[in-house]
């Protein structure tokens, strides 16, 4: 009897292929399961440091483009009018600059001073490489007190408005998740009839957000433009802060609840500053 | 082996950090092209797929770090990406514009695929694209238009 031996040969890159995808799918599995060790912490910790870096040189550059542009358009004024005047609306512009920045600085302490919540100023610093995915990345991170699940809202028009939560720390930057992600959901009250809901993100600064589970008794109470702000259950996100106002009712006949398109009232195009709550402080002062 | 791919990790963390930094403050860019997949195909392209696969893993991963996606779901797209692409060194010869611009528009097929695979697996936490979507085609176009100029340092 022959011995026959079936040929094994070991395949580098198929055992590589193997391995990686073993690994990547535990990571894959353990982020959405909440891990004792927090692999995205560490990794933005040390990304975030490079990154703040780059902004710094980004803004560096764009600062310099920005004042080469101002140059060009002072000098299309030195030609067309007289030097005189072209330094008097120099000193004019440099005027403007300061009193406008000394009004947004006045505003930022303004509206910094106006929460009653223990909040921490941040500017927006880069946002989420995915076309899937919606991170707004800030300059504050566990250094500056921010913990994860904080809540954040920004002042755009009259007052403050949801911007979302912190999903992850690290070091001296942090991620935020916008109400217009997939993965947002904030539990929700129309302001004049209290009657309660949960808003999801749609994935688009664009798309309107979704408030869902609205009892259908409520059709004849509502309509289009009315506001819609927090429950504050949970602590998750602060009592009464406007998310956005009503856009669309959809009722269906056999359902038995009514889905309203929320058009957010942060501008999230447009959107700089930030000011993150910790809701700790007004935890404790309740309790 | 090592070098390429210590090479390829570093130009992988400059690009993502282009991408959250740069490209996404744009306003009105519709759509971020994915630089660090491209990287990842020509690497693969031209270094096999075991430098390929490698390089698609640790750049997948750190591009999980700085996004709220779940941690690993890059790191599998890009592994998968890697480990294709290299199969196909030494296949065919690359020009200067058309061949970059298929190869990017078949990774970005490909990494559709995979999240779309990696969606059914692990449910909702894995968003897929959807065809419908318009987001999907500019990352496609913006893809195919990237890849020749990633592509000249590259080759």
């Amino acid at each position: 009897m022959s011995d026959r031996r079936v040929p094994f040969k070991f395949r580098l890159d198929i055992f590589l292929l193997s391995l990686y995808l073993f690994v990547s799918g535990l990571l894959l599995a353990f982020s959405s399961g909440g891990f004792i060790v927090n692999f995205g912490n560490i990794g933005f910790s040390v990304l975030s440091g490079a990154q703040r870096g780059l902004y710094s040189v980004a803004s560096f550059f764009s600062g310099t483009i920005n004042a080469v542009h101002e140059l060009t358009v002072m000098r299309k004024s030195y030609i067309e009018l007289q030097e005189r005047i072209v330094d008097y609306e120099l000193l004019q512009r440099s005027n403007a600059e300061i009193w406008l920045e000394n009004e947004h600085l006045k505003k930022l302490l303004g509206f910094s001073r106006s929460l009653d919540v223990v909040n921490i100023p941040a500017e927006i610093t880069g946002r989420d490489p995915s076309n899937l995915y919606s991170g707004l990345i800030i300059n504050r991170g566990s250094r500056h007190g921010i913990r994860k699940n904080m809540p954040v809202v920004s002042f755009q028009g009259s007052g403050a408005a949801l911007v979302g939560k912190i999903v992850q720390v690290g070091r001296s930057s942090s991620i935020i998740l916008p109400v217009y992600d997939y993965q947002a959901f904030v539990s929700a009250r129309l302001q004049l009839t209290r009657y309660e809901g949960l808003i999801n993100g749609q994935g688009g600064v664009d798309v309107p957000l979704v408030m869902k589970y609205i009892k259908k008794r409520a059709r004849d109470e509502i309509s289009v433009g009315d506001i819609v702000v927090t429950s504050g259950e949970s602590y998750q996100y602060p009592k009464n802060v406007p998310v956005g106002m009503i856009s669309r009712i959809r009722g269906l006949d056999y359902e038995t609840s009514l889905e309203l398109d929320i058009e957010p009232i942060i501008d999230f195009s447009r959107l700089e500053d930030v000011f993150v709550l910790d809701m700790s402080s007004l935890k404790s002062e309740i309790e | 082996m090592r070098k390429v791919f210590l090479w390829s990790v570093i130009t992988a963390v400059f690009l993502s950090l282009v991408e959250i930094t740069v490209f996404s403050n744009f306003p009105l860019l519709p759509a971020i092209p994915d630089l660090v997949l491209i990287l990842v195909v020509y690497v693969s392209f031209m270094n096999g797929s075991v430098a390929g696969s490698s390089s698609g893993f640790l750049s997948g991963l750190l591009l999980d770090f700085i996004s709220v996606a779940p941690i690993g779901l890059n790191a599998c797209v890009q592994t998968i990406s890697g480990f294709v692409f290299g199969k196909f060194t030494g296949s065919f010869n690359l020009d200067r514009v058309v061949i970059p611009m298929m190869m990017g528009a078949f990774a970005t097929g490909l990494k559709i695929a995979s999240t779309f695979f990696l969606s059914l697996l692990f449910g909702e936490g894995v968003r897929s694209y959807s065809l419908f979507s318009s987001v999907l085609w500019y990352e496609l176009l913006f893809n195919c238009n990237s890849a020749p100029i990633v592509a000249v340092p590259v080759a």
